[in-house]
C-alpha cells in the first residue's frame, strides 16, 4: 500500500489543550507526512469541523469548554455521510474510561504519553479503515450506476426512467411548466443487425446516443433506453414546438452519422414521436403512461409517414384519451 | 539531563526539541504559579488539575524528575491530602529553574 497517499488524503484534526503535548504531537505527525490542524478544545474542534470535514480526529480527554467524550458523541451524532475515525488520547488507563470512550464513539485509544512508533502505528490503522470506507463508497457508486445506467450506451436505463419520469411530470404539473418527451426509434434496426451483425448494431446505438447527448442540453434534458432500439428523451421546461425542433435536430444529426463497418460506411435513420404537457391546458389526467402512449402514437404516425421524420402531438386539440 | 539524547529518542532534531523545551518553560511557569496558589488555598481539585498538566507536559519531553515530582503532588491532590505538599513543590520549582536555565543558554 502506498502510505503517502493516505497521509495526504486524510487530514488529521488534533484536539489538545495542553500546549507542549499539542506541539509535540503536531510535530511528530507532520514529520510523518500528515496534514495536521490543531484545536485547543472540543468547542473549537466542532467549529473547525463545521467548516471543513476532517476524516481523522485525535483528541484529548480532559479539556476546557468541551471534553473528548462529549466531542466524540457530538461527532457521531452529527456527521453521518462520511466516516470520522476518532482516537482518544488520555492519561487515564482505567478500563471504565476506556469503555466509556469506545461507547461514546471512539474507534481507538492511546494512553499518554505515546511512543512515536505506537502513535504512528495506531494512526496508520485508522488510515486503513478510512481507505476501506473510501473503496466501499466508490463501490456503492458503481453499483448505483449499474442499476440505473444502460451499460451499452451509457444513457439511463428503463428502471431509471420508470423512477424519474413520474417525478418530472409531477413537478411540471404542480408548477404549471412545460414538459415534453421525444420517443426515438431506429428505422429498420432488425435489418441492421441481420445484415451487419449485432456488434455493428451495438455500435449504431452507442454512437447515436453519443450524438444525441451532444445535441441535447447538458444537465437539463436526459435520455433513457426504453427498449432494444427505443429511446425516450425527457425535455423539461420545453414546450411542444421547441421539442419538435429538438427532435428534428437530432433526426438530422443521426442521418449524418457515419458508422464504419468492414465493408462500407453505414448510415442509419430514426423516427420520432413527440408528446408533452402545457401550462395552458388541464393536464390533471396525464400520467407517465399516457404521456409515453401519446408519444408512441406520434411515433407510429412517423413510421407510417415514411420513417426518418418527426411527428408532434397537437396540443391545440382536446385530449384524445 | 541530556537533551541531545532525549531528542534523538523522540525522533527530533536537537533544535526542534529545544523549541519544545522553551514552550514547556513558558507554559509551566504560569502553571507553577497557579499550583502554588492552589496549595496555599488548600484547593485539592485545583492542585490535582495543575499538577496533572505539568506532569503531562513533562512526560512528553521525558523530563523524568519534573514528571515524578508533579505526579506525587497530583496524587496528594487526588486523595485530598495536601499535607507536606509545600516541600514537594519546592523541589519541583528548583528542578524547573534548572531546566529553564538550560533552555535559555
Amino acid at each position: 500500500m502506498d502510505r503517502r497517499r493516505a497521509e495526504k488524503r486524510f487530514p488529521i484534526l488534533l484536539v489538545e489543550d495542553e500546549p507542549v503535548t499539542a506541539a509535540l504531537l503536531e510535530k511528530t505527525l507532520c514529520k510523518a507526512g500528515y496534514a495536521v490542524e490543531v484545536a485547543r478544545n472540543g468547542k473549537e474542534a466542532l467549529g473547525l469541523l463545521a467548516e471543513t470535514f476532517f476524516p481523522f480526529v485525535l483528541t484529548d480527554w480532559e479539556m476546557p469548554e468541551l471534553g473528548g467524550l462529549e466531542l466524540c458523541r457530538t461527532i457521531r451524532e452529527s456527521f453521518k455521510s462520511s466516516y470520522c475515525y476518532i482516537v482518544i488520547l488520555t492519561g487515564r488507563h482505567e478500563k471504565n474510561d476506556i469503555v466509556a470512550g469506545l461507547e461514546a464513539g471512539a474507534d481507538d485509544f492511546i494512553t499518554k504519553p505515546p511512543t512515536n512508533s505506537e502513535l504512528l502505528a495506531r494512526i496508520n490503522a485508522g488510515m486503513r479503515v478510512l481507505e476501506l470506507e473510501e473503496s466501499l463508497v466508490k463501490a456503492r457508486e458503481e453499483i448505483r450506476n449499474l442499476s440505473t445506467i444502460d451499460s451499452l450506451t451509457g444513457c439511463y436505463n428503463r428502471a431509471y426512467l420508470d423512477e424519474h419520469l413520474p417525478n418530472e411530470l409531477e413537478r411540471a404539473k404542480r408548477y404549471k411548466r412545460d414538459l415534453s418527451i421525444l420517443f426515438c426509434d431506429f428505422d429498420h434496426f432488425k435489418q441492421v443487425n441481420d445484415n451487419f451483425g449485432h456488434q455493428v448494431g451495438d455500435r449504431v446505438l452507442k454512437d447515436s446516443v453519443q450524438c444525441i447527448n451532444d445535441t441535447i442540453r447538458q444537465h437539463m434534458d436526459w435520455i433513457a433506453r426504453y427498449g432494444g432500439e427505443e429511446f425516450i428523451i425527457v425535455a423539461p421546461e420545453t414546450d411542444i414546438t421547441a421539442a419538435g425542433q429538438m427532435a428534428e435536430r437530432i433526426r438530422k444529426a443521426i442521418c449524418n452519422l457515419k458508422i464504419e463497418t468492414s465493408s462500407q460506411i453505414l448510415h442509419v435513420t430514426a423516427s420520432f414521436g413527440v408528446s408533452g404537457i402545457s401550462p395552458s391546458r388541464d393536464e390533471s389526467n396525464v400520467t407517465p403512461e399516457t404521456l409515453i402512449d401519446q408519444a408512441d402514437k406520434q411515433l407510429y404516425r412517423a413510421k407510417m409517414g415514411g420513417r426518418n421524420c418527426v411527428f408532434v402531438e397537437d396540443l391545440q386539440s382536446p385530449h384524445s384519451l | 539531563m541530556d537533551f541531545k539524547k532525549i531528542a534523538k529518542g523522540l525522533d527530533l532534531e536537537e533544535d526542534e526539541y529545544m523549541d519544545l523545551i522553551r514552550l514547556f518553560v513558558e507554559t509551566t511557569e504560569a502553571n507553577l504559579q497557579d499550583l502554588e496558589r492552589s496549595i496555599k488555598a488548600q484547593d485539592s481539585e485545583a492542585v490535582f488539575k495543575m499538577a496533572h498538566k505539568i506532569k503531562g507536559a513533562a512526560l512528553n519531553l521525558e523530563l523524568a524528575d519534573v514528571a515524578s515530582l508533579a505526579k506525587e503532588i497530583e496524587s496528594k491532590g487526588r486523595s485530598n491530602q495536601l499535607t507536606d505538599t509545600s516541600p514537594l513543590f519546592g523541589e519541583l520549582k528548583k528542578t524547573f529553574v534548572k531546566i529553564s536555565a538550560l533552555a535559555t543558554q
